[in-house]
């Protein structure tokens, strides 16, 4: 059964995803951690985008929302192609229109129908799709509707942030290795020719 | 859009400012001026170089804006002690590289993509003790600039002026010439064993792109690094654009191969920094002896979520930092003052990021990011291209090559990274599954091809001429020997203008009719071209090749439907007395025959459309007609004039009154101009051709004489 979550962050910027509770979200990563970063502030905010409708309530969602937009088409992460991800659109839009939908289940089915423009909206766009398959690689649980240049822009940031702890992880690493490297040399095997030069003219 | 009046000083406090001084190692004092914006309000909105939130903008609406503090940089020594703010100030006065390239057009987006990676290389870095060794060079606009060429940046790529590329002659910061790509790990390579048998300590740094890195060559260098275990830096500028040049016609040319989506797995930021937070909550809990197990699991943490592609330079033995922000000099400088200090770190990739074009907005929103220009208006971006009568040879190729594709399915084109140098964008949008990019691999290109050929294809390599060059064996042996049925389409062959000798295709006849089994054409004009694509279509038997120059046709009536016929020899004029054999320079012969007539002298002038297999029968008679034979090329000696002199040597025909001369090539490299300057340098214009033929006739006088 899918539920429809809004996600936000520390900007106020809006996000859609959905989380399935029978996901099979085989993340080794997030399984052994740290439940201490799950943190839940419910905000309400209106949707932006389509002023009148539902109020939606909002919270920070930790990664295994993972396969979020994806999912909400049917389709797999990798591999899917501008038809299918088309074809997909088109069976869950016929499927969750307000139209057609049962009147007992009308606020639900429009948000499902609302989630699954969004989804298509992303994913059918290369560009968006990109971005969005890299902040899920990020995992910030964005889930991308219509970009903004502003949310663009923090979203580019914190990827520049990122990479940035990476590499002062990086050169760290390569210090310590290399201090190690000398005494150690001889388990190693091999003595490097450039190790050899090194050792003559220190 | 022009904001008068308004401009921001960049330096507080209010100038003159001596900051104390500093003092190093050495005990010798510094003190450093630092240059300020403007000296009073009163100024005119001349000062269009502005700090905003995200980055600087510079407006390049108006006049060419002061740049205080470039004016203060003659050499790299001048910006040792500048502090990051200032050299981010350095990295947006730099892209005055616009204005420089809009007077006299050359590769503009390349330089303007690593202006921050130059400043923070030669901040951090002594040149020229320790190199910097830069790719292909074209992205070096900023590195001259730096070091000492400023002044001269209006001659570039011009006669005299400075090469669009490094060169070692021209300044001793250019640590290697380049020109062809994918060489400057290897040079660099070579670079710091020599530093290391020397017994020096210099720092050698290799810079190179995503597009060179799709040739084998860089792969062979990282491979000798790894092994060697010497102490170099390997920048990998990977603007994402790997293919060369940037577009196809409709916009930016998807990225070629597998490498591409490797790299781009790299930028796409893994959960690392979460699992990092669990490695460290582990170690706080086991105590203060887990520094083993913390180190194991960073690097097993490292190995096993580390982004898919930097296992492939570890493999190979280079240590992996990145991907970093090239765009960001506190960053770089941060990242190559801690490699520097490190006493060992053996050879080490730093794979940065950076935008082509990045700060001018016309070459950011351009599909083909304005790599290469020719005059254009810094305000819009918008080039000054000269009307033309006629297309060029390439688009007349590209043309004929499409007529015969429509015709004959089986005919199929490959090209190395350059389909719009090489025309066959045009091609690719026409018959999309029949041309194939390979990216920089003539090798591979070549043999690609023998293999179509093997299965019954006709595949048209077109390769540039000086290009083919790397490709040489694999022309060899994998095609020439099995006469397999290649068509190799060589561009640019002869004097190539503003690109200098690395461009140049000066050998292509030498090293193509040599060959036992190739058939060697060359046409005068641009019908001719069309006939021999036509010609070399038929050629089913063995491997056939024709060369064409750079520039625009002469204006001759094309084939209906742009299709070609096949040929045979032609004799383009009639006369008496001598007689001329021309190639491409054809229009030069004749321009020497409309001279000679002036001198009372009747020239034959015979168009010679295929090197090998000469016509003989055309040979014998014009030798037995004529007192003097001239064999013309724009190729270099152990040509088409070696051929025909073999040729009348061995029958005979030379122990006679015949004189023979060959007029070919220099015995050196012809420096970067404009193509008619080059052909004077290489003495090969009409009136040396005139001059030749009175020298001959016993007139020198006359030969000295002529304009």
């Amino acid at each position: 059964m899918m539920s429809a979550h809004l996600v936000s962050t520390a900007e106020p910027t809006l996000h859609l995803c959905s989380k399935s509770k029978n996901s099979v979200t085989a993340n080794v990563i997030s399984s052994i951690s740290f439940s201490s970063q799950v943190t839940k502030s419910r905000i309400s905010v209106k949707n932006r985008t389509r002023p009148g409708r539902a109020r939606i309530q909002a919270f920070y969602a930790p990664v295994e929302t993972r396969e979020a937009l994806y999912q909400v088409l049917g389709i797999t992460e990798t591999g899917s192609s501008y038809s299918e991800i088309k074809k997909a659109y088109k069976e869950m839009a016929r499927k969750y229109h307000p139209d057609v939908s049962p009147p007992e289940r009308v606020d639900e089915y429009t948000r499902r129908f609302i989630l699954v423009h969004e989804a298509y909206e992303t994913l059918s766009n290369p560009e968006k799709r990109a971005s969005y398959d890299r902040d899920l690689a990020a995992g910030s649980g964005f889930g991308c509707s219509a970009g903004r240049k502003s949310r663009q822009y923090h979203q580019g940031m914190e990827e520049k942030r990122e990479w940035k702890y990476r590499w002062e992880v990086q050169v760290d690493e390569l210090k310590r290795r290399r201090e190690n490297f000398n005494s150690n040399s001889r388990d190693r095997g091999r003595v490097s020719w450039g190790a050899r030069m090194r050792n003559q003219t220190s | 859009m022009a904001v008068p009046g308004v401009f921001m000083r960049v330096n507080q406090p209010t100038p003159p400012y001596f900051p104390p001084p500093k003092f190093n190692s050495g005990g010798r004092r510094q003190f450093c001026v630092k240059a300020c914006a403007g000296t009073s309000d009163g100024e005119e909105g001349k000062m269009v170089i502005r700090k905003e939130k995200d980055g600087w903008k510079i407006d390049f609406s108006g006049e060419k804006p002061h740049t205080p503090l470039l004016d203060t940089i003659n050499y790299p020594l001048h910006m040792k002690n500048l502090s990051t703010k200032d050299l981010e100030q350095l990295a947006a006065e730099l892209r005055e590289i616009v204005y420089a390239v809009a007077k006299t057009g050359g590769h503009l987006s390349s330089s303007l993509g690593v202006v921050e990676l130059t400043v923070a290389l030669h901040h951090v870095f002594n040149t020229p003790d320790d190199k910097i060794i830069w790719d292909v060079g074209h992205q070096t606009y900023g590195h001259k600039i730096l070091t000492g060429r400023r002044s001269r940046m209006h001659t570039m790529r011009k006669t005299s002026g400075l090469a669009g590329f490094p060169k070692r002659d021209e300044s001793i910061y250019d640590a290697f010439g380049a020109g062809h790509s994918s060489t400057s790990i290897s040079a660099g390579l070579g670079m710091a064993v020599a530093r290391d048998l020397l017994g020096k300590k210099n720092n050698v740094v290799s810079v190179i792109g995503d597009g060179a890195m799709t040739a084998g060559q860089a792969y062979e260098a990282m491979n000798n690094a790894g092994f060697l275990d010497t102490n170099l830096i390997v920048v990998l500028n990977d603007n994402k654009q790997v293919s060369l040049p940037t577009a196809t016609l409709d916009g930016p040319a998807t990225p070629v191969g597998a490498l591409s989506s490797a790299l781009s797995k790299l930028q796409a930021s893994p959960k690392f920094r979460q699992l990092r937070e669990a490695a460290k909550s582990i170690t706080k809990q086991i105590g203060p002896q887990a520094h083993e197990v913390a180190a194991k699991v960073d690097e097993y943490a490292r190995g096993m979520i580390s982004a898919s592609g930097s296992t492939l330079f570890e493999e190979l033995g280079l240590y992996y930092i990145g991907p970093v922000d090239g765009h960001n000099i506190d960053d770089l400088v941060a990242i190559f003052e801690k490699v520097k200090a490190m006493p060992a770190p053996g050879p080490v990739l730093i794979h940065i990021v950076t935008e082509k074009g990045k700060g001018y907005p016309p070459a950011e929103a351009a599909a083909d990011r304005m790599h290469g220009v020719v005059k254009f208006d810094p305000p819009t971006g918008k080039q000054i291209k000269t009307k033309s009568p006629t297309l060029s040879y390439t688009q007349y190729f590209a043309e004929s090559l499409i007529k015969e594709a429509e015709a004959d399915s089986r005919i199929v084109a490959i090209h190395a990274a350059m389909g719009g140098g090489t025309g066959l964008n045009y091609f690719q949008k026409r018959h999309p599954e029949r041309c194939f990019d390979v990216g920089i691999a003539e090798q591979h290109a070549v043999t690609f091809a023998a293999g179509l050929a093997c299965e019954g294809l006709k595949p048209f390599c077109t390769i540039y001429s000086s290009f083919l060059q790397r490709g040489y064996d694999q022309v060899v042996h994998d095609v020439d020997l099995q006469k397999l049925p290649v068509r190799f389409a060589m561009d640019r062959a002869g004097l190539v203008g503003a690109d200098g000798p690395t461009h140049c295709g000066a050998f292509d006849v030498a090293y193509m009719a040599c060959l036992p089994n190739m058939v060697v054409m060359a046409p005068s004009d641009e019908a001719e071209l069309m006939h021999m694509v036509a010609t070399a279509a038929l050629i089913d038997d063995r491997p056939s090749c024709f060369r064409f120059p750079r520039g625009n046709g002469i204006g001759a009536v094309l084939p209906p439907n742009n299709k070609g016929t096949p040929l045979e020899e032609r004799i383009l004029m009639e006369a008496a007395e001598c007689d001329s054999w021309i190639r491409a320079i054809v229009q030069q012969c004749l321009g020497a025959a409309e001279m000679l007539k002036s001198h009372n002298i009747s020239a034959t002038v015979a168009d010679a459309r295929f090197c090998k297999p000469l016509d003989t029968d055309l040979v014998r008679r014009l030798a037995k007609e004529h007192e003097i034979l001239i064999t013309v090329e724009e190729g270099s000696i152990g040509g088409f004039g070696s051929h025909v002199c073999h040729f009348l040597t061995l029958n005979g025909i030379l122990d006679g009154q015949l004189k023979l001369r060959s007029m070919v090539l220099p015995d050196r490299y012809i420096d970067h101009g404009a193509p008619e300057d080059q052909l004077e340098a290489a003495g090969l214009s009409s009136r040396h051709i005139c001059g030749t033929v009175l020298s001959l006739m016993g007139r020198p006088m006359e030969a000295l004489k002529l304009q």
